[in-house]
């Protein structure tokens, strides 16, 4: 292993590689930045590209635009309230007030560094370990896909904000939406409209773009301009970006704990960069001595967000690369263009590739650095948007609002979808019901009601197939932590200040 | 009743009505289906009924005394004209293509929230507009809607 690794790092400082993974950054972080784009977009319309490149060219290309897409999408959830990616939707929850109190350089300061470590950090473990690991994800069935979804689903009790009843109104709401296209086992539409792009799933793009973006555009179109402050002397500041990185350095424990929830549930397949952000986000919440102060532009709150969704593509490399399953429609991407290389990734890829597939990981490590400097360029222009007038800032996200909903799936009817959820987004804030519970129900309620499915097909009925594995026993017992900590926690201190 | 509890109902009944609407909806146009069907959505909705009439209670309880939060920042005519533009403008990108309809859409916006200056009234709609050609067209290569115009 030692050898490959040595050969992997000699190939990849060579000047065609160093000048593919910069490209392949600069293409991410543009991609990711445009509310609707994603790295799957942004790979899928490099493939013919890819062709002039080598096989190890292509794959390296792919991992830079995949690890950009994920710092990007946290530009314009900082700045304007935008996830640009939907993993970086629970980076709106904590940078956006950041952004808005007149600090949009720390919150890029942060997100910066956060989304480097998780990169880095989650990569250079993948690289140690990546034969276990896979083997252990892939152990994850029907079962334990349930489990896993439950588990998303529990997050939404620590980011219900302060009434429960409207919390899991707003989570039940999601549910009911997913469960509005075709039943998983009969095929037999359920409330469609008669709309055939409801009978597969409710596509959440839409959703997400809708409740946080379009919600804000209400809001912001009142408004001179985001930045609620009147000292802007710190907007565009190259020492606050620097500030924004030492805070998140001065936080390893987070950064560590949110980069290796993405990596795991990276490794997943099918399990996504949203979940693994929400995840790391109500853990970091959770383990908070302060979890009150979450959504009012805490710097824990970006950082969970960010190093998680950096860390998820280390994650989804590695069922790609050993068993030759993607994990995440980017490597789905990947995998189809290594197949037009003539390489079939998996276990052949591992013992004929060995030093291609670690100089892909070791890529993403080194793409990390390459994100830091273009960060630390740029950053200081990025924040200045806070600033600009919202009368000519509004129509334009509002375009490139509708055009990201119109680029996910090339439906017009994803974009009245749109509208549908930005005028519902309106009401829910008016009443102060949540969006992050609603956002989970969507994503959450089709894997949810899908692995039950499966799980009862395989068990003929019986219901404890989903209880009675080793890993569902663990899991489940993560879920219990996850909902029940806070009440053990105040019983386990009480216990021991009585006695 | 009073302006303020008014506006605290306005507030408030809005989503529980909608999701009531919705849940009613959904289940009496599924009614027909096998419970192998719709036995999951139909627990969602009976959990939705329960939470429903809890919140009801509560608006309801509350409505004389509660104290409605100034939203200072939502002018209900910027969020119509958002609206309406919006759905002009998905009715027109068939007919008139992206580009064409997007200046159009912006040069009317940006005139609505009365952006005094000219030189930004055209340079910030062309210049998108060229900027989204690079990107969207020749760069992302993503193939959006065209129109009569271009």
């Amino acid at each position: 292993m030692i050898e490959n690794i040595t050969s992997a790092f000699i190939s990849l400082f060579s000047p065609e590689m160093l000048f593919l993974m910069f490209c392949g950054m600069v293409i991410g972080i543009i991609a990711g930045a445009l509310p609707g784009f994603s790295s799957t977009n942004a790979c899928a319309v490099m493939i013919p590209v890819t062709l002039l490149m080598s096989p190890a060219g292509a794959l390296v290309f792919f991992a830079s635009v995949y690890n950009g897409a994920q710092y990007g999408g946290s530009i314009p959830a900082i700045l304007v309230n935008t996830p640009g990616t939907p993993g970086a939707g629970a980076t709106t929850l904590d940078g956006f007030p950041m952004a808005r109190a007149g600090f949009p350089d720390r919150a890029l300061g942060i997100s910066l560094m956060a989304s480097c470590i998780g990169a880095m950090l989650s990569s250079v473990i993948v690289l140690l370990a990546i034969n276990p690991i896979a083997r252990f994800a892939f152990k994850f069935g029907p079962p334990e896909m349930f489990v896993i979804a439950i588990l998303g689903l529990s997050i939404i009790a620590s980011v219900i904000g302060a009434d429960i009843k409207k919390g899991l109104l707003s989570g039940m709401l999601g549910l009911l939406i997913a469960a509005m296209v075709a039943d998983p086992s009969s095929g037999i539409p359920r409330l469609t409209f008669g709309f055939l792009e409801l009978y597969d799933t409710v596509p959440f793009v839409p959703a997400v773009i809708g409740l946080f973006a379009v919600t804000e555009l209400f809001y912001l179109a009142g408004k001179e301009r985001i930045a609620d402050t009147e000292d802007t002397s710190k907007i565009g500041n190259f020492g606050e970006i620097l500030k924004g990185m030492k805070i998140a350095l001065q936080k390893p424990a987070v950064t560590i704990k949110s980069s290796l929830i993405g990596l795991f549930i990276g490794a997943i397949p099918g399990a996504g960069t949203t979940i693994a952000t929400f995840v790391s986000y109500g853990e970091a919440k959770k383990s908070s001595k302060e979890p009150e102060k979450f959504g009012t532009g805490i710097p824990e709150g970006i950082i969970a967000s960010e190093a998680a969704n950096n860390g998820v593509t280390s994650g989804a490399l590695i069922p790609m690369l050993v068993l030759g399953v993607p994990g995440s429609g980017t490597t789905a991407i990947m995998l189809a263009a290594l197949m037009l290389h003539g390489i079939r990734p998996g276990p052949e890829l591992m013992m004929n590739f060995a030093p291609m597939a670690y100089m892909v990981l070791l890529s993403l490590a080194f793409t990390g650095i390459i994100m830091l400097l273009l960060g630390l360029l740029l950053g200081k222009y990025f924040a200045k948007v806070v600033l600009v007038p919202n009368n000519i800032l509004v129509p334009i996200i509002l375009v490139l609002c509708i055009i990201g909903a119109f680029a996910y799936r090339n439906a017009f009817f994803d974009t009245y979808l749109l509208l549908v959820f930005g005028v519902l987004g309106l009401f829910m804030r008016l009443g102060e019901y949540p969006f992050i519970p609603m956002i989970l129900g969507i994503i959450l309620g089709p894997m949810a009601e899908a692995n039950l499915y499966r799980s009862l097909q395989m068990s003929g009925g019986d219901v404890s197939i989903l209880f009675f594995r080793p890993i569902t026993l663990v899991l489940w017992a993560i879920v219990f932590l996850s909902i029940f900590r806070p009440f053990i926690k105040k019983t386990v201190r009480a216990l021991f200040t009585k006695s | 009743m009073n302006f303020n509890t008014k506006r605290f109902l306005l507030r408030e009944l809005p989503v529980p009505v909608f999701v009531a609407i919705f849940s009613a909806v959904y289940f009496f146009s599924t009614k027909k289906h096998d419970f192998s069907v719709t036995g999951y959505p139909y627990v969602v909705i009976g959990v939705i009924q329960i939470l429903l009439i809890l919140i009801l209670r509560n608006v309801f309880r509350n409505a004389e005394s509660s104290d409605c939060k100034n939203e200072k920042d939502l002018r209900i005519p910027n969020v119509l004209a958002l609206i309406l533009s919006a759905l002009c403008y998905l009715i027109l990108i068939p007919r008139l293509g992206y580009y064409a309809s997007t200046l159009l859409l912006l040069v009317i916006l940006m005139v609505f929230f009365k952006v005094r200056s000219s030189l930004f009234l055209f340079a910030v709609p062309i210049g998108y507009v060229a900027l989204s050609y690079i990107v969207f067209r020749i760069f992302l290569r993503v193939p959006l809607p065209e129109g009569i115009l271009f």
